[in-house]
Parts: C-alpha cells; structure tokens; sequence
C-alpha cells in the first residue's frame, strides 16, 4: 500500500473513532433533555409509559401555545434578558477590572488582598440570603432588578478566573507597551484586557448561565408578578393540582434554547484564540 | 361654634375611617390555573367591602417557606398568608403569626370542624383558618384487576386485604400491587399509638401493635409486593400512570394529575375509601391562611380570611380543584355535586366520598394530636424515620429498630 | 505625566475599590454577622437574640449527621480527580477544528445549564430500582438483582457522585477550552516535526502548560465537592447516609429554624475548608508567572 492510502485509512478511522466518541458523549449529556424535548411535542398520550417513548406517535405543538396562553411567557423571556444582560455585564466587568491589580500591577498588599477576597468562597453562609434582603431593601431596591443583580454582581470565582489569565499573559508584551511610552491604564486596555478575552468569554457565558436560570433570589426580591423571570413563571405551570408535564416540557425547551443558542456563537471567543493578537 | 367643631371631627374622622386598606394575599401554586376563581372570590369581597382593596401574590409552593421568612425578617410581609399545617405550626411557634382568638367570635370558630381548627392552636391560642383540605383514598386500576380475577367493584377495605390482593397481582400480572406513603410517625397514629407518655417526659410507641404495624411493612417490601426504592406518593403516581401499579392509596389531589398525563388510565381507575387504622383517624392534608404579627390591618385581614374559607366559596371551590371544605357544610350540602356524581363524574364520586368522612379528618401535624413540644418534633420525627425504613429495608429486625428509636427519643426528650 | 508608582497605586485603587466595596456589603458583612450569631439562640424572623455562649457548638459536635455529614463529603472529594481528568479529555478533544464541533460543544455543555427539576427527574428515573441503569444491567447479565442506587446506604452517596460527576464535564471543559488557548500552536507542530506522538504532546506540552487553569479547576472542584449540597437535595434529601455538611446547614437554618447553630456549623465548616485550600494552594503552587 501506498504511503498517503495508509494514511488516508489513518484518517478515516481516527475521524470514525472521534465522531463516534462525540456521538456517545452526545447522548450521555443530553438524555434527559431530550425526554424533554419529546414530551414536549406529545398529544394526549401516556407521558411516563416504560419502556419510555422517544417518538411522540401524534405531534404536536399545542404544548408550546399552551404555554405563551397560560403564562405571559413572552413578559418573563423581556424580564429574564433584562437581567441576565445586566448581571453579564456587570459580573464581566467589575471581575476584569478587579483581577488586574491582583495580577499584574506591584502594589503592597496585593497578596492580602487577594487571600481576602477568596477567604469568602471558604465561608459559607445560609443566613446571607435573608441579611442581604434586608439591606436590599434598606438601599431602596426592592421590588427592582437591580436588586435583583446588585449582590451577585462582584463573584469570587470570577475574579479567580480573570487574575488565572491575567498571569499568563507574556510580561515583555506589557513592558514593550509601557518602553512605547504608554500610561498604565493605556497597558491595561491595549494589551491585558484584550488579551484575556477567552477568559471574559468563558466568563460570559457562566454569568449568562447562572443568571438565566436563577430562581430563589429574584422570588424573594420581586414583589410583581409581572416582573418575574422565566424560571418563576416555568413554576407557576406545575400547580399543587395538576402538572401538566407537556406544558412544563415545552416550558423548560423554551428557557433552555436561547442559553444554548448565546454558547453556540459564544464559543469562537474562547476558541479563536489571540495568535492574531501578538503581532508587535 | 362647638357643633359645627363636632360635625367637622365627625366628617373628618369619616374620612380617616374611610381610608382604603389595601391586604397583600399570597397564595401557594393556585395561579394561573385557579385565577378565575380566585378573582371572582376577591372580586366579591371587594363589592361587600369598598374600603379593603386586596392585592394578590401567587408564590411558587416549593420556594415559599424562604420567600415568607425573608419577608418577614425585613417586615416586607403579607396580610393574609396561605400555608401548609407544619409550615403555620413553625412560624407561630417562632412567633411570627398573630393569634386569632380576639380577631374572631366563637361562632366564627364553629363553622369549622373542631379538630381541623384545632390542628394550629398552640397553648390554647388559635394560630390558622384551616381553608381547602385533601384526605387520601384508594385509587386502583380496574382493569389490572380484572385481569388479575380480582372483582372490581370489591376493593380491599383493610390493609390486609391490600396485602392479599398484592400477592395476587404479583402472582398473576407481575407487578406492585400498591405504593404508600411512608411516615412513621403518621402510621404510628394512625393505630392509636402515642408517641409520648402523658407527662411528655419519655417515649411511648414501643408497643406489640407497633411492631405488628411496622411488621406490615417489613413484609410488603420482603414479599416485593411495592417497589423498593420506597419512592412515596411522587413514584406512586408515575407508576399507576405508567399502568405499572394496581392500587395507589394517596391524596385526592393526584386524581387530576392522573387524568392530565395518563387519561387512558384514568379511563378505567375507580376509587375506594382509604382503609382505615385502629386510631379510627384519617390523615388530612389541610391548607391554612394565617396573618403574619407584622401585619398593620390585623382585623381587616381576619375579615378576608373568613370570607375566603366560608363554606359558600370552599364549596365553589371543589367546583374547580379536587379537593373538600373544612367546614362542616361540605359537599353533601350542594346539588351541583349531586348532579356530577349522578353523570358518573369520577373526580365528583371521590370528592363526596371524601366530604362524608370529614367528621373522622385529623391532620397529624398538629401538636394537639402527636402531643411531641414543638422544639423537639423534628429530631423525634427523623428518628423515627431513620428506624423504621430501616427496618423495612430489612437492616435491622422491627422489634430492634423500635426499641433503639425508643432509646434515641428519651435522650431527645431529656435535653 | 504621573510617576508610574503613582499611576499603580491609582489604578489598583480605582480598579478595586467597587468590587470591594460591593463584596463588603453583600458578602463579608453576612458572613461577620453570622459569625457573631452562632454564639446565640437566633429567631431570624422576629430578630431577637439569645446570647448562648457555645452553646451551639457543643450541640453541633453531639449530632451524629454531623459526622455523617463529615464522612461524606471526604468522599465525595473522589469525584474530584476524574472529573478534571475527563474534562481535559474532552477539552483538547473538541479544541479540534473538525466540521460540527460547535454543535458538539454545545450539546456537552448541556447538563451545565439543565434544571434542577429535570435533573431530579432524569436521574431518579435513571437509578430507579426498575430503572434504565438496572434494566440495562439485567439484561446484560451483569446484575441478576435490581441494585438499590438511591435507597442503598452504602451506594446512594456514590450515586449522587456520578451526578455531579455528569454535570460538572461541561463546566470545566469550557474552562479548560480558554485555558487550552493560551498553548501557541506552534509548539505542537514543533513537536509533530521532532516526531512526538499525540500522547507525547499532550503529556509534555498540554499538561505543563494548563498548570494554572488546572490548579484553579482543582481548587474550585475540591472546594464544590466538599460542598456538594444541590445533588443531594434533589436526589436523597439526606436519607441513606447521603447528608453532607451544606445540606445539614441548611436543613439547620430552613427545616428546624436554628439560625445559630446553622451560623455555627458554617464557622466550623469553614476551618475544615480553609485547610483544604492550602494543601491545594501547596500542591500546585499559586499561579506563579508562566515563562
């Protein structure tokens, strides 16, 4: 056989073998969201037969303007995006601007600083939920969004994250920067910050999450009804009575799209990487 | 000069008293299913009542607790609150609720049944207006039973015969032949059993017919006569769905779960009263309103939370949602339900059913009824718990398990 | 122009002083304040206060779910390694710029963002004594009995693992995946022309170079499995010896209403975490400056 036919049979079998990795790991992931996403499409038929049934026999989308009639599903997605928005870019920003001093710049107590501000992650506090409303509400915040994303606005973990980064971008970039003549901040903004961008990214996308999805705070701080987000609207479709679990599955299907939809085209920021970056 | 100084303080005091007061009402999960309902019932009240304006919160069910204590604490809360019995019992034993008893008459009192009443008073002061109450009873397949040569209008009638039937429809069809819901404490009550000796001071419960009531268990998951995985009500209900189960003894409130997700099963499922212990009780599940302390229209809430109790609107209620009044004028009493029961409406059939046996309704949370201090009610609980799935687990043999629980609960009680 | 001291000191200050401040208010007073209430009988509703002493600390130490609590979390500290294993795995698996592996990204990171209620159903369904785990062992022949994932008080807390396990790939393959493009590409062509093997290269090149994501993933995931709370929320609520100590903490503060001793475990918990910490900070050092 000739050299470039092996390697062509090489290629084929490492591409096989790959894709049929991907497409195991595929269904492992996501077993449970595809139930979901065929219930959601199920008429009246037995929901929770077994062996369970992956094809619904009569589909149908009646789940789906079931839910928008039953709830004001398009209100909650407007106050959800409002929120989220707001917590991403909050959370993105003040984590990239505290982390940088903790990495890059010299200043004294840098270091205590920084163990500070993990020391909370090692505390953990049940009590803080309640403390916290209080002076919520003593800032005059209640019942508002920015109640809602004010005390998850500074997270540890995202100041770790972003001081991780900052630490690993070449220092003879930022001194040539500062040779060039620039001022500190100007090293900051030309050279770190963009250099960090898979870090915001992936960042982004984890403010993103957890905001989309939060539920026990935004109930606690929201009074109105109508100014709930789509995991407590998602809630009020399960009443004590009756769960009309088609309706919830089409509900969930619904909140988790746009989620996977940001990730999607999210990705090529922390994939692209910065090769382009470095030109001096 | 000095009558015109009076007809001002009069008119102006008119003005003051007139003042609108607006009630922030929360309730558990109703909305939006039950909002017309609901509406109507404000809507009616507000007509009776035009200077109380009631402003209505559905909160989520499962996230309530925390959402009512965070209210509290900040003194953020409601006026008139749904809750669950142990949740009402918590907060008034935490102080957090105001007590009824100069809010209302006695004859107030008496529309209600005495021991649904008495479930949340706590040293003689009543803390809750029981509301909308749901008792468990025998759902079961028909047509599991037919194929099984069980007669389906012959549905056991006592927990032995559950077991007996069991036996057959394992034998014959292969699967559970019922799922329960398993609390101990429950079950020991439900036999008559106390839990305490009269002074409160030791445990009590270590009695031959408890460990002939735990033994019943132990045999059920020994024979494989109900899953193993002892998932409680939520599983019961999947099963029966799934056609997996034969009978599912538990509240009427699954009915139209049943009929939502699995309406072939519904088709054939007919029900039977819940078999009934030596305690001659049967356990309800019932929903209160309270009115947080911090509330600054104490007697206009009380107004209101009698107006959605009375037995008009909880029998319009069981016109919506499959549950029973808790007063003593229940179902029997209206015609529309007559006339459903008389169509062969099944929902309708296990409602009156259940409205007859209001009088023997006794909710098990209740401090009056186990008789445990309120501080020391959880720990008891969960060692009671511990002990007697393990028993059933086949971990440790029943008389054993009560007898460590025994010892467990003195050393609780003497701290 | 400022001097560049000058400049320094201005910018850390100004970079730092909303977050701080933020951080003040919304995470160390709650904690300070917490901390000062577990010497008391605290009634969080009514906010009245009961000075006890250490009183609390001494209950805490007679609760036997406590050491159960304690047991279990030491446990669940397995998890730990496979999953930042697996989740490099699958990290430098999907680096690869093969067509449709944006959408197979996307569908790993999946179980991140499913639900709590989804999560509980699946699951539950999944390790149900006749469920899709033992239904699949018994026809296999691997198993002749149905095994008792959830209720079995040896396995359930091994159960929860896998859960946590399954969720958590997703979490830190992203993390990972930002942390995998930092490695310029030309090492590994470099290394392709010296003649190294894909083993080679990930062993001698990927793994010293992601040394500061893998201690930041280390730590996060040592500190999340001593922490683990949701898992067993959602799968046991505790039973079958599955109690850990967040679940005690809160099951103290929201089930029984004991504010005081659920500030008090959260301060001893808090030692155990803050050892944690510096035995992981001492095995992989603390981030020091690449190159």
């Amino acid at each position: 056989m000739t050299h470039s036919k092996k390697k062509k049979i090489r290629n084929i079998i490492k591409y096989t073998l790959t894709y049929t990795f991907l497409i195991i790991m595929g269904v492992f992931f996501t077993f449970p969201f595809l139930w979901i996403l065929s219930t959601s499409f199920k008429g009246p038929e037995n929901l929770f037969t077994w062996p369970p049934e992956w094809i619904p026999k009569h589909p149908t989308i009646q789940n789906y303007i079931a839910v928008f009639k039953r709830i004001p599903m398009a209100r909650y997605f407007l106050n959800t995006l409002i929120i989220t928005s707001l917590g991403v870019v909050l959370e993105v920003i003040l984590a990239s601007l505290a982390a940088y001093p903790l990495a890059r710049l010299n200043w004294k107590g840098k270091n205590i600083v920084f163990s500070l501000i993990l020391l909370p992650m090692l505390i953990p506090m049940q009590g803080a939920l309640i403390v916290n409303f209080i002076t919520i509400i003593k800032l005059g915040l209640y019942n508002k969004y920015l109640g809602v994303v004010l005390p998850s606005a500074v997270t540890i973990f995202g100041i770790f994250l972003m001081r991780q980064h900052y630490l690993s971008v070449p220092k003879d970039l930022e001194d040539a920067a500062r040779i060039d003549g620039c001022n500190e901040f100007q090293v900051w903004w030309k050279i770190s910050f963009p250099l960090v961008r898979p870090a915001t990214a992936a960042l982004a996308i984890f403010a993103f999450t957890a905001h989309w999805n939060s539920f026990l705070w935004p109930l606690i701080v929201l009074r109105d009804q109508n100014k709930y987000p789509l995991q407590v609207g998602l809630a009020q479709l399960s009443s004590v009575f009756e769960a009309n679990f088609r309706n919830v599955a089409a509900a969930v299907v619904i909140a988790t799209v746009p989620i996977l939809v940001f990730f999607y085209f999210t990705q090529k920021f922390f994939i692209e990487g910065y090769k382009g970056a470095i030109i001096e | 000069m000095k009558r015109f100084i009076v007809l001002l303080v009069a008119v102006l005091s008119i003005f003051v008293f007139a003042k609108t007061v607006t009630l922030e009402f929360w309730t558990l999960s109703l909305s939006p299913t039950f909002d017309d309902y609901i509406k109507a019932m404000i809507a009616d009240f507000e007509k009776q009542n035009p200077d109380i304006k009631i402003n209505w919160i559905d909160v989520p069910y499962n996230a309530a607790v925390q959402k009512l204590t965070a209210a509290i604490a900040a003194r953020q809360a409601p006026d008139v609150v749904n809750l669950n019995t142990s949740w009402a019992i918590d907060f008034a034993a935490q102080g957090a609720l105001a007590s009824l008893d100069e809010l209302i008459t006695a004859q107030d009192k008496a529309l209600y049944w005495d021991k649904l009443w008495n479930s949340t008073v706590i040293d003689g002061k009543s803390y809750a207006f029981p509301w909308y109450a749901s008792i468990p009873i025998m759902m079961y397949n028909t047509d599991l039973f037919k194929k099984a040569g069980l007669n389906p209008n012959q549905p056991p009638e006592t927990w032995e015969q559950v077991l007996m039937y069991s036996r057959i429809i394992k034998t014959k069809l292969g699967i559970y032949g019922f799922e329960p819901n398993i609390i101990a404490l429950d079950e020991l009550l439900l036999e008559g059993i106390p839990i305490l000796t009269p002074d409160g001071k030791k445990a009590a419960f270590n009695t031959p017919e408890a460990i002939t009531r735990l033994k019943f268990f132990v045999n059920a998951y020994k024979e494989n006569l109900m899953p193993r995985s002892l998932g409680g009500y939520t599983e019961g209900r999947e099963k029966f769905q799934a056609g997996q189960l034969a009978m599912y003894p538990a509240g009427l409130t699954m009915l139209q779960h049943i009929e939502k997700n699995a309406p072939n099963i519904y088709k054939v499922t007919e029900v039977a009263p819940y078999p009934i212990g030596k305690g001659k009780m049967i356990k309800v599940s019932l929903m209160n309103l309270v009115i947080p302390i911090t509330s600054p229209n104490k007697a206009a809430a009380a107004k209101f939370a009698l107006h959605v109790t009375s037995p008009k609107w909880q029998i319009e209620f069981s016109n919506y949602a499959t549950v029973v009044p808790s007063t003593k004028q229940g179902l029997e009493t209206s015609k529309v339900f007559q006339d459903r029961v008389a169509k062969g409406d099944l929902a309708a059939k296990a409602m009156l059913m259940a409205s007859k046996s209001m009088k023997y309704a006794v909710d098990l949370n209740a401090i009056t009824v186990h008789k445990i201090p309120a501080d020391k009610y959880a720990d008891v609980r969960k060692i009671l718990q511990d002990y007697w799935i393990a028993a059933i687990k086949g971990e440790i043999k029943p008389e054993e398990a009560l007898a460590k629980a025994e010892q467990e609960v003195n050393k609780v009680l003497a701290k | 122009m400022l001097s560049r001291k000058v400049q320094t000191y201005l910018l850390a200050f100004l970079f730092l002083i909303i977050p701080l401040t933020l951080l003040g208010i919304f995470t160390f007073y709650p904690i300070i304040r917490g901390i000062i209430l577990s010497f008391a009988d605290y009634n969080m509703l009514l906010g009245t206060t009961k000075w006890v002493g250490l009183r609390n600390y001494k209950e805490l130490f007679n609760d036997k779910y406590f050491y159960q609590g304690l047991t279990n979390i030491f446990k669940y500290l397995i998890v730990v390694p496979f999953i930042q294993f697996f989740s490099i795995v699958l990290a430098v698996t999907v680096n690869q710029k093969i067509p449709g592996i944006k959408f197979f990204r996307t569908l790993f990171y999946v179980p991140v963002i499913t639900g709590a209620v989804v999560v509980s159903i699946a699951w539950r369904w999944v390790f149900n004594v006749d469920g899709l785990l033992n239904y699949v062992l018994i026809n296999l022949k691997i198993v002749k009995e149905p095994v008792l994932w959830l209720t079995n008080s040896n396995l359930a807390i091994y159960s929860a693992m896998f859960v946590t396990f399954w969720r958590g790939l997703g979490y830190y393959m992203v993390i990972y995946l930002a942390g995998l493009q930092n490695i310029p590409s030309e090492l590994y062509e470099a290394a392709m022309i010296d003649g190294a093997s894909g083993f080679q290269s990930f062993f001698k090149i990927t793994l010293p170079l992601l040394r500061p994501t893998i201690l930041f993933c280390s730590l996060i995931s040592t500190m999340a499995a001593l922490k683990v709370f949701e898992e067993i929320f959602l799968l046991t609520q505790g039973a079958a010896n599955t109690t850990t100590i967040m679940y005690l903490i809160y099951e103290y503060a929201f089930v029984r209403y004991k504010f005081g001793l659920s500030a008090a475990l959260s301060v001893v918990f808090s030692g155990i975490l803050i050892i944690f910490a510096i035995i992981n900070f001492k095995l992989f050092g603390a981030g020091r400056e690449q190159r």
